[in-house]
C-alpha cells in the first residue's frame, strides 16, 4: 500500500488535506510538528512526504533536507500558503522537491499530482533497479571474461571456438591432418 | 492586517463554523489567538488577494466550505464552515416569509431586504406591525 506523510502546523490543513485524499487508497500519516514526523518516520517505508513551507519548529525546506537523509528515495511536496520565490527557488535547489503547491489547493489537481508523483517514483525505482541488474550483469561478464583469459593464457586458443551453421562446435579443422 | 472588500464581507457573511470548539483558535506560528469566526476573518490576510474560500465535503458527505487566511506571522490557517445561504431548509423557510410578507401586501423586493435584515438579525418596524415570527431564521436560532 502507497504510504504517504504529511506535515503541517495547522491541524485543520491536515484534516482537509486527509478528507481529500481519503477516497484513494493510500495509507495517509499527519503530523502536526516536523521533529515527531522526523522521529516517528524514521523506520517507516513512505512513498511520498508532503510538507508545509513556514512552521514554527523548522522551514519545510528544513524539514525535507533531514527527511531525505532517512529516505533518500521518497518524492517530496512543499505546500505553501505564499507565492514565496525565494522558497521556491530554495525549495527545488536544495532538496530537490517535486512539486511547489499552492494553498488552498483544488482537490482533483492535488490527487492528479500526486498520482503522477508516485508514478514518476515508480519509474524512478524501476530504473535503480535496472541499473543494479546491470551493474551485476557487467561484475559477472568481468568475471567470466577475466576467466576466459586465465584459460586463454594456460592454452592459448583454447576459448577460440568455431561453430558450424547448425551451432555446433565445429571440430573439423583438428582432424584435417589426420 | 488587509481590510476586506464589499463582495469578501458579503460572501463571509453567509458562513457559519461548523464546529463550537473552532474558536478560539491560535496560531501555531506565532500564537496569536482568534476568538471568534468574525475575529479570524477580519485579522488575517487573503492568501494571495484570493478570498480563500473553497468548497469541500465533510466526512459525512455534506457540503462544507474551507476557508483559508494567512496569520499576520505568515502562516496558513484553516477552519470550516458551512454555508448558511445554502441550506435547503433556510432558503425553503426564507421563500415562504416572502410569501406570507406579499400575502399582506408588502412589495416583494422590500420584503426580501427586510426577510436579509432580519436574518443578520435586525428586526424591522415592518415585521414588528405585521407581528411575523421570523425566529426560524434569525440568528439566535441557528
Amino acid at each position: 500500500m502507497i504510504t504517504i506523510a504529511l506535515i503541517d502546523d495547522e491541524p485543520n490543513i491536515l484534516k482537509a488535506l486527509k478528507r481529500a485524499l481519503g477516497r484513494e487508497h493510500w495509507n495517509i500519516l499527519t503530523f502536526d510538528d516536523p521533529v515527531t514526523a522526523l522521529d516517528e518516520l524514521t523506520n517507516t517505508e513512505v512513498d511520498l512526504v508532503i510538507s508545509d513551507y513556514k512552521m514554527p519548529q523548522m522551514t519545510g525546506v528544513d524539514f525535507l533536507k533531514l527527511f531525505s537523509k532517512q529516505h533518500p528515495d521518497t518524492l517530496r511536496i512543499i505546500l505553501s500558503g505564499q507565492a514565496d520565490l525565494k522558497g521556491l527557488m530554495d525549495a527545488i535547489n536544495t532538496v530537490g522537491v517535486y512539486r511547489f503547491i499552492l494553498k488552498p489547493w483544488n482537490d482533483d489537481e492535488l490527487r492528479l499530482t500526486i498520482k503522477q508523483a508516485l508514478a514518476f517514483s515508480q519509474l524512478e525505482k524501476e530504473n535503480r533497479e535496472l541499473v543494479e541488474t546491470v551493474k551485476k550483469q557487467s561484475k559477472t561478464l568481468q568475471s567470466q571474461l577475466s576467466e576466459l583469459n586465465r584459460l586463454e593464457r594456460e592454452s592459448p586458443g583454447i576459448t577460440k571456438i568455431d561453430l558450424n551453421e547448425d551451432g555446433y562446435i565445429d571440430m573439423s579443422a583438428e582432424f584435417e591432418d589426420e | 492586517m488587509s481590510k476586506l472588500n464589499q463582495k469578501e464581507l458579503a460572501l463571509f457573511k453567509g458562513l457559519v463554523a461548523l464546529s463550537d470548539n473552532a474558536f478560539p483558535k491560535k496560531c501555531a506560528s506565532c500564537g496569536k489567538v482568534y476568538q471568534t469566526a468574525n475575529e479570524f476573518i477580519k485579522e488575517t490576510e487573503r492568501i494571495r488577494g484570493l478570498s480563500g474560500l473553497k468548497r469541500s465535503e465533510d466526512d459525512d458527505g455534506s457540503s462544507i466550505v474551507e476557508l483559508f487566511r494567512n496569520c499576520h506571522c505568515g502562516s496558513t490557517l484553516l477552519d470550516f464552515f458551512q454555508e448558511r445561504r445554502d441550506s435547503e431548509e433556510f432558503r425553503e423557510k426564507f421563500g415562504e416569509l416572502l410569501d406570507i410578507f406579499c400575502s399582506k401586501g408588502v412589495e416583494r423586493q422590500l420584503a426580501r431586504e427586510t426577510l436579509l435584515e432580519a436574518e443578520k438579525g435586525e428586526i424591522s418596524e415592518l415585521i414588528e406591525d405585521l407581528g411575523l415570527d421570523l425566529s426560524e431564521i434569525t440568528p439566535n436560532n441557528k
